[in-house]
């Protein structure tokens, strides 16, 4: 049982910010300007042994410092719900989850007439604002089925985005240096995004500025080192490749946008988890 | 009253008609403008220069016209910090006449 809940969490990846649907971009935000989304994500995942719903409003919001300079934070409102197929009663946990806040810097830029190409590393860190010590009537919770890791994380990564008025392609390399709390360890996680948004409507673009809608597909690869929970779980980690198809309506001051990851390939150790699919609903807009 | 509509209507066009004429007009050519929701952050900044009444932006023709309120000028180098701050590149800047 131990084993099964410890493979709970995986990682839930909390929305930062995103033209993409599930990652970043490296489109600018303006010099003293602000950018707020919200985003619904609802996972289901399963294992012979039980099954592991995750629903989450995650919030996120992005500030340009300057022409170059973004910062941004997003935090996770969630539930985390343990179903047991056979024997003991679900158990849920539910609350804010970690804050991420990360920077990211545009180190290239190539702008042509309604065309750009963008490379920008970022670097964050995730501050334990979750729950990690929250108990039910069975006693404490399992680690990872807290909202909270307890523990600091770094990330690194760079964010490549090429963009023109018919299409535009992000490319998101990140790992994340996770740490230890009383013997406990989230995988340490590489992950390669990328997403592809092509506009299906209007087909012409006309004066001014028009609402758009993209048609998206987006993949995102991930590779975890094992949950560490005084010793390594062994039914932890391994590699996932999840594509996404979605929608997208893009106006000037509001974006609407779905996608649905499904797994595709998963390599992972005997007694994981699967993902069966993460759903995302989400609402950016400028202020 | 109907017959008072048309006038006071042709009126009121020619007044701000005249109105908007009396201000300088400047267009903006913006490089890696390319989506709606970018051209907002353009749109807001450009419209917080002084004097600026007025801002139209078109993506297909990346660019930005740029209306003053009367008495008020805007320099190329004053509209190509605004532009880069708001993320992108001023490829031209040019006075619009009348």
């Amino acid at each position: 049982m131990k084993t099964l809940l410890v493979v709970i969490l995986g990682v839930l990846a909390v929305p930062t910010w995103a033209a993409p649907i599930s990652f970043n971009t490296a489109l600018p935000v303006t010099q003293g300007e602000g950018i707020v989304r919200a985003q619904l994500i609802r996972r289901e995942r399963n294992s012979p042994g039980a099954e592991v719903d995750i629903s989450a409003l995650a919030l996120a919001t992005g500030y340009g410092l300057n022409s170059r300079l973004a910062v941004f934070a997003a935090i996770p409102l969630m539930q985390k719900q343990l179903n047991p197929k056979q024997g003991t009663a679900k158990r849920t946990a539910q609350g804010l989850g970690d804050l991420s806040l990360f920077g990211r810097y545009t180190v290239w830029q190539q702008d042509g007439p309604g065309s750009t190409l963008r490379i920008a590393p970022l670097l964050g860190i995730t501050v334990p604002t979750g729950q990690d010590a929250e108990h039910d009537r069975f006693g404490r919770l399992p680690r990872p089925l807290q909202t909270g890791a307890g523990s600091w994380a770094g990330m690194a990564g760079v964010v490549v985005t090429r963009q023109t008025l018919a299409w535009q392609w992000d490319g998101q390399l990140a790992y994340t240096h996770t740490g230890h709390d009383e013997g406990y360890r989230p995988g340490r996680r590489v992950a390669l995004d990328l997403s592809g948004q092509w506009r299906i409507w209007p087909r012409s673009l006309g004066r001014g500025v028009p609402g758009f809608v993209y048609g998206v597909l987006e993949s995102q690869w991930s590779d975890s080192t094992a949950d560490q929970v005084g010793r390594k779980d062994t039914a932890s980690g391994g590699s996932r490749w999840l594509l996404a198809p979605g929608l997208q309506y893009i106006s000037q001051r509001w974006v609407v946008e779905s996608a649905v990851q499904i797994p595709i390939v998963e390599n992972l150790p005997v007694g994981a988890l699967t993902d069966s699919y993460v759903a995302r609903l989400s609402l950016r807009t400028n202020f | 009253m109907k017959r008072f509509t048309l006038p006071i209507t042709v009126f009121f066009s020619l007044l701000a008609t005249a109105a908007l004429a009396d201000g300088a007009r400047y267009a903006l050519k913006v490089d890696g403008l390319a989506c709606p929701f970018c051209s907002y952050g353009l749109e807001k900044r450009l419209n917080k220069l002084e004097g600026v009444s007025d801002v139209e932006i078109d993506l297909t023709k990346a660019q930005a016209l740029v209306d003053l309120e009367e008495g008020y000028t805007l320099d190329e180098a004053t509209a190509k910090t605004a532009v880069q701050e708001a993320g992108f590149s001023l490829r031209e800047f040019s006075p619009v006449q009348p």
